[in-house]
């Protein structure tokens, strides 16, 4: 368990856990979306439109610190700026669902085709982001951290060339595999500069090598030695993001450079722990559509003390939750933060009462 | 607004109302000195929020037989019984929601046609919350479709059921309003759950991975 | 009971042996392949390797040579995907492999196919696949389909993330013999027991028969489901349709 330090600010505590340092309790952080319906009516912030509007997105991102009792701020909902920018096509939906990259329309078909534009900071859906950063800079303070997003070249090359035909390419040819990940690495490395150099305190970096899909070796092969490359080129601590089973690559990940790992309920937090034996630190890995949209508090307290027991340095949802997920659930989980630490441990049920 | 307080979970969602600009409105429930209470609510502030809450309060008193609780304004609503019937109360909402507020509200009979069979359903009140589905003009062609719906009614609001095509509330107590409600989704349970499945799946991110 | 030895090609020998544990899997692969004319295992071990190339070359020739089409789907194509679903299941391949292997699979299947079409054999039946709601993935569902239809019935593919309606919806417009549910995550598993339950309210179970299969999917949980058979990979998932609707299968 982290040393216990005297208070500080949601934003001072995030930074320290990032760098492994002391904290005065566990932060509980969203490296992905606690957007939901619910929340875009509080602060009249609909999607499609906080995806794409400044204003939008900074509002309704505040509302993860100001309603929901979160350490941090994620403005990028969704996963489609720099595929946006790229030129993919995108579903942009309603209100009560997700955009998304038309995939089964991929704009890509050789290493040859890729076209990452000079400007792709300048495009509308990656400048909405940049300034909705320092919107929520400017009317938070300096008290919440803000976390931003850019994504990973992997999940670039599926959003660009299709999942079947970028896997089928990946056995074929690894050097066109390689030469494809290297062109959209310098998306994710501009991205994630702009965002810090934007007041972001930190940038999640999701890249879906995913264990349902690929192997761990896949990730040591192709990754591991790039994710290294963005630890050391972005300027400020990135939070890898990768769905699925991944403890078969987590040894591999902890090795990196990399500030944290965020990891999803298919993983076990002791396991995982023991995996990463304190080269970086895990967040998560609350269930989303069993636990934290389908049941109630006391089910989601459960998964974060089980957290809290195993020593996750950060407790949160293990991806961008279901947007009609009940608010209740997802207050409960610094509430059950709160509770674990005041009870020196696992709260019995007197004390979580 | 602020947001609601812990005692308060929520029962069922409607993300986007078509009657009133795609807001949120819910039914939140929370367990009072005398019995549970529902809650009527939208986190929108839009000016015609306040309006759209009465109706959806008004139409659950109407169709379903709920008591409104300090005044429609409040949006709190109670089963008569004191208990709560989960699924009965979830399904009165959404079928509340659905109802274009410029239309009379007026309670449902006991009894539908089945254009599927061409016989008429009727539900008779037993007494003690039990009712009996019966069916007329039923001949050899067509057999009675009074068991395919008593076993509906009985899923779509958590009821047993008994011989006869006999259903029954577990408070034991009459819900004749509510009943009338569901019959009409009974004579279709596959549209009900589907409309319910449909409802559950939006909003759920995938990864790039696991996308279609 | 044939032995590993029998088996004259290397290649599909080292493969079982490293990779095929459970016991009754092993005795009917070894028995399958012990059987199988040394020509069709090299199909078969071109295919395991995801080598598209020379699985079309070996199926021509071993076509031209008067193979019977039917064998050669058999004993060269349906086995060697079978050998990949173990190797699928037990984590030693995974998505970018099976990948190339149907790829491969597919390349022999453009030369049995039409030779099966025009052999003016009816339809051995009719079977509604898809993938359960909430899941994605369909390269098990869709190998199952392909062999169904190399095995001479009629398949209508209803997709992915398939809800218990869309499965009703084709029953009442195709009339099939069998449905067949596919799910790769545990987390969806439990729609298959839904879909069930949803042709019971609708009056339709006994109008199919239903059939389940993927990774995490068992004999047990298809059981309790009230499913009427369970395949473990796609080679089975043919014995079963066939099975189900009162074919006598071959081995």
């Amino acid at each position: 368990m982290n040393e216990i330090v005297a208070s500080i600010t949601s934003r001072g505590r995030v930074l320290a856990a990032l760098r492994g340092e002391p904290v005065d309790r566990t932060p509980v952080v969203n490296p992905t979306s606690v957007a939901t319906v619910e929340l875009m009516d509080l602060v009249d912030a609909p999607f499609p439109d906080a995806n794409r509007e400044p204003e939008l997105m900074a509002r309704l991102a505040a509302t993860g610190y100001t309603e929901l009792g979160f350490d941090t701020v994620m403005p990028v909902f969704s996963i489609i700026q720099e595929s946006s920018a790229i030129g993919c096509k995108i579903q942009w939906e309603q209100k009560d669902n997700w955009p998304t990259v038309k995939m089964r329309e991929p704009i890509y078909e050789t290493p040859d085709d890729i076209d990452v534009p000079e400007d792709l900071l300048e495009r509308p859906d990656t400048r909405c982001v940049l300034e909705a950063i320092r919107i929520l800079r400017r009317d938070l303070g300096e008290d919440v951290a803000i976390i931003g997003k850019t994504m990973g070249p992997w999940s670039q090359a599926y959003h660009c060339f299709g999942v079947e035909p970028f896997l089928l390419l990946s056995l074929d040819d690894p050097n066109q595999t390689r030469l494809i990940l290297e062109r959209f690495k310098e998306a994710t490395i501009a991205f994630g500069v702009a965002q810090i150099e934007a007041g972001a305190d930190a940038v999640t970096l999701p890249d879906h090598a995913t264990g349902d899909l690929v192997s761990g070796e896949y990730y040591k092969r192709y990754l591991q030695e790039m994710h290294h490359e963005f630890a050391e080129r972005i300027p400020g601590p990135i939070i890898l993001h990768i769905c699925g089973r991944t403890v078969d690559r987590m040894d591999y990940i902890a090795q990196t450079g990399m500030a944290a790992f965020h990891y999803d309920s298919k993983n076990e937090p002791a396991e995982s722990m023991a995996i990463v034996d304190g080269r970086i630190s895990l967040v998560g890995n609350i269930n989303n559509p069993e636990t934290l949209f389908a049941k109630g508090p006391d089910e989601v307290k459960e998964e974060v003390w089980k957290n809290l027991d195993a020593g996750v340095q950060m407790v949160g949802p293990e991806c961008a939750i279901p947007l009609q997920t009940p608010i209740e659930n997802l207050r409960a989980i610094p509430q059950a933060v709160v509770e674990w630490h005041a009870a020196g441990g696992r709260p019995t049920t007197a004390s979580a009462n | 607004m602020d947001v609601l307080g812990s005692n308060w979970r929520r029962v069922e969602l409607v993300p986007m109302d078509p009657h009133c600009g795609d807001i949120t409105v819910a039914l939140y429930r929370a367990d009072e000195g005398d019995g549970p209470v529902g809650l009527v609510h939208s986190y929108s502030a839009r000016p015609q929020v306040v309006e759209r809450l009465a109706f959806l309060v008004e139409a659950m008193r109407v169709l379903a037989g709920f008591e409104v609780v300090g005044g429609s304004a409040a949006g709190l609503v109670r089963f008569p019984c004191r208990t709560w019937h989960a699924l009965a109360a979830r399904r009165a909402f959404l079928e509340a929601a659905k109802l274009d507020p410029s239309e009379p509200l007026t309670a449902r009979p006991l009894q539908v046609p089945d254009t599927r069979s061409e016989q008429t359903i009727r539900v008779e009140p037993l007494g003690g919350g039990a009712y009996a589905v019966r069916a007329d003009r039923v001949t050899e062609d067509t057999p009675s479709r009074a068991p395919a719906i008593a076993a509906a009614l009985a899923k779509l609001a958590e009821l047993s059921v008994g011989e006869a095509e006999v259903v029954a509330f577990p408070c034991g107590h009459a819900h004749d309003a509510l009943v009338a409600l569901m019959l009409k989704r009974a004579q279709n349970l596959r549209a009900a759950l589907r409309e319910e499945e449909m409802q559950a799946s939006r909003g759920v991110l995938v990864a790039p991975s696991a996308q279609e | 009971m044939p032995e590993l030895t029998e088996i004259a090609n290397d290649f599909i020998r080292q493969e079982i042996d490293e990779f095929v544990e459970r016991p009754d899997e092993r005795e009917r692969l070894i028995g399958l392949f012990a059987g199988a004319k040394p020509a069709l295992q090299e199909i078969a071990a071109a295919l395991v390797d995801g080598d598209d190339d020379t699985v079309d070359r070996l199926t021509t020739n071993a076509l031209a040579a008067g193979t019977a089409a039917l064998e050669v789907m058999d004993d060269g194509l349906i086995a060697g995907m079978a050998i990949v679903g173990v190797k699928f299941r037990e984590n030693f391949i995974f998505v970018p492999e099976v990948l190339a292997c149907a790829r491969a699979m597919k390349a022999g299947m453009g030369h049995i196919e039409p030779i099966l079409s025009d052999s003016g054999i009816e339809p051995m039946g009719k079977v509604v696949m898809g993938t359960v709601k909430g899941d994605l993935h369909d390269i098990g569902k869709n190998l199952c389909i392909m062999m169904l239809r190399g095995s001479g019935f009629e398949v209508i593919d209803l997709g992915v993330d398939t809800s218990p309606d869309d499965f009703l919806d084709a029953v009442e417009e195709y009339k099939p013999s069998v449905v067949g549910m596919s799910a790769l995550l545990t987390t969806t598993m439990p729609n298959m027991g839904k879909t069930i339950d949803a042709f019971i309210d609708a009056d339709l179970r006994d109008a199919v028969k239903i059939m389940v299969g993927g990774a995490p999917v068992t004999q047990e949980f298809a059981d309790d489901m009230g499913a009427d058979g369970y395949g473990k990979d796609a080679m089975a998932c043919v014995s079963l349709a066939k099975e189900l609707i009162g074919v006598e299968t071959r081995g």
